[in-house]
């Protein structure tokens, strides 16, 4: 689809993704090499699995607040003001329940219920299952780094607040809390953010939306310095938004009025300023002067914040999972010690070939992983329990130097030598069993592959 | 336009018929009537604007009374006070100002007791602490100190006087201010906020023709504590209440927990006001839409009610009252200009956004702004309301009270005549006057008779009326705690059956909306129960009262008709049905109730108990209120009937007077008795004359009468 703001600098902001996020990148990788070395149905590397894929999961980004109060708009912002995120918002108000974008590939829309379950949903139709939340795909660039949760309402009559509100709390993991300007944080909004987990509350954005209604230039500082006395203890920032202007700025096509969304204060000055050069302010200027530039500073402090806490918890939780897996590895299956290791070695292999060209370097690192696959994981897993010579004899088996592999590669093509290194590797893997087999039971401490012991650390 | 015009004429008309007919009355009457007009003096309407916070209350105040500019605003919350605007009371300086600060036992409590919501918790989960638990006292003598001085105290009971209001002088006693970092100045606005109870400010009439007085009350905007006891202590006796909502959020739960609030106050008297209109980005393809959605849902909330709603904005009727000061400015935006041309009170091309307002002369810069801003509608509607409300139906009982003396009048005048035309028919006939004079004596001797008895039922038949007409509210109390006792076990039930099914207790929501609807019917029925009873028992008494007159005067048509409650606003006081009570607060806090109870048949009975401790306290509090409700209902609306009653008795002795005259020979000459006939006939003629008039006012002005 057509991303009108792509050109422009402000709303072509970005939170990395957790890939090339400078922390959640190691770890990731970290995390994959782990799994390369567990049997892939393993419980350990399941649970490895959906601990990265949380981590590349982007971060949710709810927009709350009462009705009316502009969250809309703050949705729209996020979503680059795309008319088919804002058609579909339509549905949330319709259904009474929040409303989640995604990233798709095409534009997609389904129910989800309590269990999880997806369903489809039909607009105006009543919903086959008890609506949860209606998941909406859109292929929207910015959707790969964010999702925006927007939830309808809340303080509407017609609506009970509280429940939608802790509903919507379990899938964001962050909230953006839309008070209109004039009335900001109401009682009413004070008690429904309150009961909102902390964790949520601590790193959230109040956005006091209507900035353009103000009519003195005075007032911005004076409902700021109020908001920052009472409402200050419950976020991370408060910032002062002018959505009309935001939505201006973003716009490509530059043959609308103006006008119509200043402040009221700026109105006449940019009036004036009109008639003297005829020329609209500059998108950047009214970027930064709708607020949506501090708004989106804000969120990407705040989208730090998130990903830190995500990363930490991941890394914790993978550590556990690691130490877990050495833990049932160590208590005397040499065998599976044995094949983690061996995975191990395949994948980094395997990962290798597809990567490179077949040449002398490539040759010395394959002869060099299994020769250390042979005196770093089966020497010490198997002397003891064989004795040095038959132990000698198996690891033989995996001792080729980069020579002999480069006499079997010798005279091939590229494509050619890739396949017989491969089998070479194939044929080591039907080896490796039938000597294992060899093997009484044993106990005492085997040495775990190496990425899931420095996962465990 | 003054506001009121229509209440005040309404007076004029009582006023002068009533005194009319004082110079026409006998005897006690006459003083009943006298006493009756001069409490009017003391009418006045109270006009109470409620509203959430920055919902543009004390704006709209100053459009209302047409002083722009005097109650301060700003773009925070600032009005800390109840302040009162008194206009034209002529028991009041006409100008001047009066700040009243709390007494210090009141002040305490306030801040101690302010945090209901917090209570409430406590209540539910006692010892649970979440940071919900704002030291207000201490935070309140904080702000006092740094503001006051460290002798705050000392301020405490006492009231300031100034000759002259002034917004600054305002500004230091009814603002909130600034959150206090340091100590403030002498001047600062908001210096004695904490202290402040209430402002009275006094003014001449101003734009009012019938005294009034208008209130402007602080914002509230927590659903759960929408009112603060000493708002809604203020605003309590008010007549007509103008709830202010934001064109950008209307009616909010915060908003409908007012209405319903008041709904059990006075819910005829409430006018809706939807302000900021100008905040809205294009009113006029607004409007519409706004205005139909607040409908649609006070029509769902309150199907029985008809409330007014205005939409507009007080920011444009301060500035159509500021033409010729200040020049509208930014106000006049392509906004303003569409939503004038979209209602028509702008021609088209009369003048544009660009061209702004200058091209049109002020006066006419002025019609626009002030039409758009929806104040003469509210003006119109609060002037309607005045009518209905407690100094309207003063007059109307007034009024009553007033044709029941004229008809009293009319039938002792016709008594005098009939005896007269009687007697010179006997005093022409020839012979056997001795005859007569016998006859005479037995029928004054049934006439004293027929008085004791008449005077007998007579002597407290108010008190006998009200006792059988509260009779039906008796089992009231009962009733109610027989419906909560009901309710309470029926949850309980409920509770235990999903327990069983195996759903978690904290699917299970105690809906006390119903049991407060059931409550509310039972009040209501018992209520009306109530008035009708009251009219069966004027009719038991009056049936004696026929009787007597049946006997004593056959020839006279006094109507012995029953007043009826119906032309009173039959609405018991139902305040106490919106008290928030634990199970208003919001499931978060019973999660942790649900946490800290043990078995299922523990916590089935546990929200039994509950209900009852929280429910009971309220029917009691129901049952009184509308035991005293009822008793203020009868004293006024009995009157009437009254005054009826005591003119049979007056007929009765009067025509025993004149039998007694007659029988002592010591009768007038047929010349003067001719002069004395024709002064009865022209008090007859005058006596119907003013009821019906009084009758003709009452119906004009919109007063059910139950005269006719």
């Amino acid at each position: 689809m057509p991303d009108n703001a792509q050109d422009f600098a402000p709303i072509s902001w970005k939170w990395p993704q957790a890939e090339q996020h400078p922390a959640s990148g190691p770890l990731l990788a970290r995390l994959r090499s782990a799994q390369g070395c567990l049997a892939p149905a393993s419980p350990a590397a399941r649970a490895l699995r959906r601990i990265g894929d949380r981590l590349l999961r982007p971060p949710v980004i709810a927009v709350l607040g009462e009705s009316r109060t502009g969250k809309t708009s703050i949705a729209g912002l996020l979503l680059r003001n795309s008319p088919q995120a804002a058609s579909l918002n339509k549905m949330s108000s319709l259904y009474l329940a929040p409303i989640l974008f995604r990233h798709g590939e095409r534009e997609a829309v389904c129910g989800v219920a309590g269990d999880g379950g997806r369903f489809a949903l039909e607009a105006g139709e009543v919903p086959a299952r008890p609506l949860r939340y209606i998941e909406a795909r859109l292929p929207l660039d910015c959707l790969h780094h964010y999702e925006v949760l927007d939830v309808p309402g809340m303080a509407d009559p017609a609506r009970d607040g509280a429940q939608l509100l802790s509903a919507a709390a379990q899938y964001a993991s962050l909230a953006v809390w839309c008070t209109v300007v004039t009335q900001a944080w109401k009682g009413s909004e004070q008690r429904l953010w309150r009961s909102l987990p902390p964790r949520l509350r601590k790193i959230s954005v109040l956005a006091a939306i209507g900035k353009d209604c103000l009519r003195h230039e005075s007032d911005e500082g004076k409902v700021l310095a109020r908001l920052e006395h009472e409402a200050a203890p419950h976020f991370r920032s408060i910032v002062l938004v002018s959505s009309p202007q935001a939505r201006e700025a973003c716009k490509t096509e530059r043959d609308e009025p103006l006008l119509e969304g200043l402040p009221r204060y700026l109105f006449r000055l940019v009036a004036a300023q009109k008639d003297r050069t005829s020329s609209r302010p500059g998108r950047d200027e009214l970027w930064k002067v709708s607020g949506a530039q501090e708004l989106f500073a804000a969120l990407s402090g705040a989208l730090e914040t998130v990903q830190a806490n995500r990363q930490q918890s991941a890394a914790g939780a993978a550590r556990r999972v690691a130490r877990r897996a050495i833990k049932s590895i160590n208590a005397g299956d040499p065998a599976a010690a044995i094949a983690c290791a061996w995975n191990a070695l395949t994948n980094e292999l395997a990962g290798t070939l597809g990567q490179t060209a077949v040449d002398d370097a490539l040759l010395a690192r394959f002869a060099e992983g299994l020769s250390d696959f042979a005196s770093n994981s089966l020497h010490p897993i198997l002397g003891p329990v064989l004795g040095e010579r038959d132990c000698a004899e198996i690891g033989g088996l995996f001792r080729c130097g980069a020579g002999d592999l480069a006499e079997a590669a010798a005279g091939l093509g590229a494509h050619a030598a890739r396949q017989q290194l491969r089998a070479i590797l194939a044929q080591l893997q039907e080896e490796l069993p039938e000597a294992l087999g060899r093997l009484p039971g044993m106990s005492g401490q085997i040495p775990a592959s190496q990425p899931l012991s420095e996962l465990a650390m | 336009m003054r506001v009121g015009a229509g209440l005040r004429a309404f007076y004029g008309e009582i006023e002068s018929l009533g005194k009319q007919l004082q110079a026409v009355l006998q005897g006690s009457a006459g003083e009943v009537v006298r006493e009756r007009l001069s409490m009017l003096q003391k009418q006045q309407t109270q006009i109470a604007v409620i509203g959430q916070i920055k919902a543009g209350k004390s704006s709209f105040v100053n459009a209302l009374t047409q002083m722009p500019g005097l109650l301060p605003t700003d773009v925070n919350p600032w009005t800390a006070a109840v302040t009162r605007l008194h206009f034209g009371d002529p028991e009041t300086p006409q100008k001047g100002a009066l700040f009243t600060f709390f007494e210090r036992d009141e002040w305490q409590r306030l801040a101690e007791g302010g945090d209901r919501y917090k209570t409430l918790i406590e209540r539910l989960v006692p010892d649970y602490d979440e940071g919900v638990a704002r030291s207000q006292l201490a935070e309140m003598r904080r702000r006092a100190e740094l503001r006051l001085g460290p002798h705050y105290r000392n301020l405490f009971g006492q009231t300031r006087w100034y000759a002259d209001v002034t917004p600054e002088i305002l500004e230091r006693y009814v603002c909130l201010g600034l959150p206090p970092g340091e100590p403030v100045s002498e001047q600062a606005a908001g210096r004695f906020a904490d202290i402040v109870k209430s402002a009275d400010l006094f003014f001449g009439e101003g734009p009012f023709a019938f005294p009034a007085t208008v209130i402007d009350t602080p914002g509230t905007n927590d659903p759960l504590l929408v009112l603060d006891e000493v708002t809604l202590s203020a605003i309590e006796d008010a007549d007509v209440f103008v709830v202010v909502l934001t064109a950008q959020q209307p009616l909010t739960a915060a908003d409908l927990a007012l209405l319903r609030i008041l709904h059990g106050l006075r819910k005829e008297r409430v006018i809706i006001f939807i302000n900021r209109l100008d905040d809205v980005s294009e009113p006029a393809a607004a409007y519409r839409t706004i205005l139909t959605g607040v409908d649609e849902l006070l029509r769902r909330e309150f199907p029985a009610a008809q409330i007014p709603i205005v939409i507009g904005s007080a920011l444009w009727a301060g500035a159509a009252l500021r033409i010729g000061h200040a020049d509208p400015g930014m106000i006049w935006d392509a906004g303003l200009i569409g939503y004038a041309r979209g209602t028509g009170v702008m021609r088209p091309g009369e003048s544009s956004f660009v061209s702004g307002p200058s091209t049109l002369p002020p006066g006419r810069v002025s019609e626009i702004l002030f039409a758009c801003s929806g104040l003469p509608e509210m003006m119109a509607h609060i002037s309607e309301l005045m009518l209905k409300g407690v100094s309207g139906q003063a007059l109307g009982e007034l009024g009553s009270t007033l044709i029941a003396a004229a008809e009293s009048s009319m039938a002792s005048a016709r008594n005098e005549l009939l005896g007269a035309s009687s007697l010179s028919a006997l005093s022409t006939r020839d012979g056997g006057l001795s005859d007569v004079r016998l006859g005479v004596a037995e029928d004054v001797e049934r006439l004293r008779l027929l008085e004791i008895e008449a005077n007998r039922y007579l002597q407290g038949v108010d008190k006998e009326v009200e006792r059988l007409a509260l009779e039906s509210l008796h089992p009231l109390r009962e009733t109610l705690q027989r419906e909560i006792s009901a309710f309470a076990r029926e949850q309980a039930a409920i509770l235990r059956a999903s327990l069983r099914q195996g759903q978690s207790a904290r699917m299970w929501r105690c809906d006390v909306a119903s049991l407060r609807n059931r409550i509310e019917e039972k009040v209501l029925q018992a209520f009306w129960a109530a008035g009708r009873r009251f009219v069966e028992a004027q009719r038991q008494i009056g049936g004696v009262l026929r009787r007597v007159l049946r006997e004593a005067a056959p020839d006279l048509g006094i109507d012995l008709q029953p007043a009826s409650l119906l032309s009173y606003n039959l609405t018991p006081p139902l305040t106490a049905l919106s008290r928030p009570l634990m199970f208003d607060l919001e499931e978060k806090w019973w999660q942790v109730w649900w946490l800290r109870q043990a078995a299922a048949d523990e916590k089935a009975r546990k929200i039994e108990e509950m209900i009852l401790a929280e429910f009971f306290p309220v029917a009691d509090e129901l049952a009184m209120a509308a035991q005293s409700g009822l008793r203020g209902l009868i004293s006024t609306a009995l009157q009437p009937f009254l005054i009826r009653c005591q003119s049979v008795v007056n007929v009765v002795r009067e025509r025993e007077q004149q039998l007694l005259v007659e029988q002592a020979g010591d009768s007038l000459k047929a010349r003067e008795r001719e002069e004395r006939v024709k002064e009865v006939f022209a008090r007859l003629k005058e006596s119907e004359r003013l009821s019906a008039a009084l009758g003709a006012s009452l119906k004009r002005h919109g007063m059910l009468t139950d005269a006719r």
